[in-house]
């Protein structure tokens, strides 16, 4: 039995099938993320888990254990950090920490500890008001960890937040990861985060799980690891040209006359690729070749992009 | 009390001390205009009235300005005035105009009257409606019709007492008023917008006890409540010379109602929302007939006979009334227990519906 078990969970609002029929083991130690557009049913899901929401249908334990029989055991053991993170503004990083330690009856010594692990020593007299988004979700993150938690939750932790704010954010997570008897689920439609941090990505949209798995895993299973993506100058007369033994598919945008070919190797397929644009006399305006991504992965399979 | 009750009470005395628009709202508003309607209403041995006059024959003009007329006044205005050093001194303003300019001054409030002359006899128009229409052709009417001053009668004799000037009765109305607004803004609208900014979801994902929560905005609030209630009424009682007639037991209980009653409201009103554009309207829709209705500035008894028994059904005119009974009437722990009694019984009511009905997220 995984360390959180969600069960055939269903959670509709009115019409929309927010989660429509999820089951989900999750390890201890082991750190998922949710990966999916706006909408797809990631933050009604880790409600659930976080036991703000019932499920219509189903059932969520953690350790075991329900919601509705443990609620004072689970909230020991679980830290939550929100899509959208406001604190109290007149009050300072050191005084919100305090306030959240004693609803835990922490000494103020875990105070300290959690300041310097989240980086935020020198804002700790700082208001809350005055704190970047990067620092706002730092602060939460802090408060998320305040109590030891061994289920953490984290709900768009690095949304909105510059490059480098977000890299210091998975620096945190990662060495938490390594120091600490943890598990994770972060909920995120930045790929690369999902990449950088977890053990298992599960990807979700219209409230079910399309794909689950590592993700070697994921792009082994749709047997399609490399991409060859080009612009030309003119539209195809026939995009079958493009179509010949050693591709798995190709994709032909007329709008902006460019094209995708999905092939296993791109180093023996190159080659190939590079006779039939002599052969036809196409004129290249862009050529790159790269390993498939999850964001490739997820147009395959809803036709959308991770971020829209 | 738990170390988190304690934590909570501190986070909202930071916040109200760190805010300095709570400070000047919670502590310095309440005087000045304590101090401003003080002034204005209990100081004015003089003041003016200004009235219309249109002549249909200019020299009665000077008809008039033979009653009594100021010299320093221009051309066109002409200065008659009632009344002596004690009872009061009022100078009639009255202003050479055409029928146009008078209907102009009428809608903006400048004039309340219109004297017309008509074959050397005046006429006065006037709305009966207006309150201060009627009290200025009272007055004027027998000035002009050369009848004895009113104000000079042997029979006035003036009262000088304790407890009869309009500060004795604004300074309670006040603090009840002030305890009102202090606890529907101070703990209504800080749990809306800790619920818009979902704070108050944060903080139950928590062991805090909700109840906590509750019980630590109260009684910050109530601290609160109780030092802005000492600082009017030093003020009061320093500046005014206001004192307490009746029993301080009594004054200190029916604080403590009010202070329940409110609270209950308070919760009542925030127990839903997440909007605080929608709660700021709920609140408003809350204080804002009882701070017209309830006899805080003006005595409510001015309003029609037929819905006087509604407004001492709320809340903020049994609060103020009871203030005022210990206050100026003496009044005693016993004249005071029914309105302890229904005051505390209403906050317990709404009190438990709004906690029935509260949603945390």
């Amino acid at each position: 039995m995984g360390f959180v078990e969600i069960k055939e969970v269903y959670k509709y609002f009115k019409d929309v099938k927010a989660v429509d029929g999820v089951s989900l083991s999750i390890a201890e130690e082991e750190f998922v993320a949710l990966l999916g557009p706006n909408g797809a049913g990631k933050t009604t899901l880790v409600e659930m888990i976080e036991g703000i929401q019932k499920p219509d249908k189903g059932e969520i334990t953690i350790e075991g254990k329900t919601w509705q029989r443990n609620k004072s055991s689970l909230h020991q053991i679980i830290g939550i950090s929100l899509q959208e993170n406001h604190f109290i503004d007149k009050i300072t990083v050191r005084e919100t920490l305090r306030m959240f330690a004693s609803f835990y009856k922490l000494p103020y010594t875990r105070v300290t500890e959690v300041l310097s692990l989240v980086q935020l020593d020198e804002k700790k007299h700082a208001r809350t008001a005055k704190l970047s988004g990067g620092q706002k979700q730092r602060l939460a993150l802090g408060i998320a960890m305040l109590n030891h938690a061994r289920l953490l939750l984290l709900d768009e932790p690095t949304t909105g937040l510059d490059p480098a704010a977000r890299r210091e954010l998975w620096n945190i997570l990662f060495r938490l990861r390594s120091e600490h008897k943890v598990s994770m689920i972060l909920t995120t439609h930045y790929m690369e985060e999902a990449e950088f941090l977890c053990d298992r990505i599960i990807i979700m949209d219209k409230g079910k799980i399309l794909a689950k798995g590592t993700l070697d895993q994921l792009l082994a299973s749709h047997n399609c690891h490399e991409l060859i993506e080009f612009t030309l100058d003119t539209n195809l007369p026939d995009t079958q040209v493009f179509r010949w033994a050693g591709t798995n598919k190709f994709i032909w945008d007329d709008n902006l006359r460019h094209g995708t070919v999905y092939v296993d190797d791109i180093v023996s397929q190159l080659p190939e690729f590079m006779k039939i644009v002599n052969e036809h006399h196409f004129n290249l305006l862009s050529l790159e070749c790269r390993k498939m991504t999850l964001d490739d992965l997820f147009i395959e399979m809803t036709g959308r992009r991770l971020d829209q | 009390m738990s170390k988190a009750f304690w934590q909570l009470v501190y986070v909202e005395f930071l916040s109200f001390f760190r805010e300095p628009g709570a400070l000047f709202w919670s502590f310095l508003f309440p005087i000045v205009l304590a101090w401003g309607l003080g002034i204005a209403f209990s100081s004015r041995f003089e003041s003016n009235k200004n009235v219309g006059l249109i002549l249909n024959h200019p020299s009665y003009a000077d008809s008039l300005r033979a009653i009594g007329h100021d010299h320093a006044a221009p051309d066109s205005m002409i200065i008659l005035s009632i009344g002596n050093k004690s009872s009061g001194i009022i100078h009639f303003r009255f202003r050479q105009t055409t029928w146009k300019e008078a209907s102009l001054l009428l809608k903006r409030g400048t004039i309340s009257l219109i004297v017309e002359e008509k074959d050397y006899k005046p006429v006065f128009h006037f709305d009966p409606q207006n309150s201060d229409g009627k009290l200025t052709y009272l007055q004027i009417e027998p000035l002009l019709n050369k009848r004895e001053d009113v104000y000079d009668r042997k029979e006035i004799s003036i009262i000088r007492q304790k407890g009869i000037r309009y500060i004795d009765f604004l300074i309670p109305g006040m603090l009840a008023m002030n305890l009102m607004m202090s606890i529907m803004w101070g703990v209504s609208y800080n749990i809306i917008e800790r619920r818009s900014k979902k704070l108050l979801r944060r903080m139950v994902a928590t062991p805090m006890r909700k109840a906590d929560f509750l019980y630590a905005q109260f009684f910050a609030r109530f601290l609160l409540c109780i030092l802005e209630a000492f600082i009017i009424f030093t003020f009061a009682y320093y500046y005014f010379g206001i004192t307490i007639e009746g029993s301080l037991i009594a004054l200190f209980l029916l604080f403590i109602a009010g202070f329940i009653t409110f609270s209950g409201f308070s919760v009542l009103i925030s127990s839903r929302t997440s909007n605080t554009y929608v709660g700021n309207g709920m609140i408003n829709f809350f204080v804002m007939p009882m701070m017209l209705l309830s006899g805080i500035y003006f005595s409510y008894h001015n309003f029609p006979d037929v819905v006087i028994p509604y407004i001492q059904m709320l809340p903020l005119t049994i609060l103020a009334d009871h203030f005022r009974a210990v206050f100026i009437e003496g009044a005693g722990l016993f004249q005071s227990l029914k309105a302890i009694g229904i005051l505390s019984l209403m906050g317990i009511i709404t009190f438990s519906i709004g906690l029935r009905i509260f949603k945390w997220y």
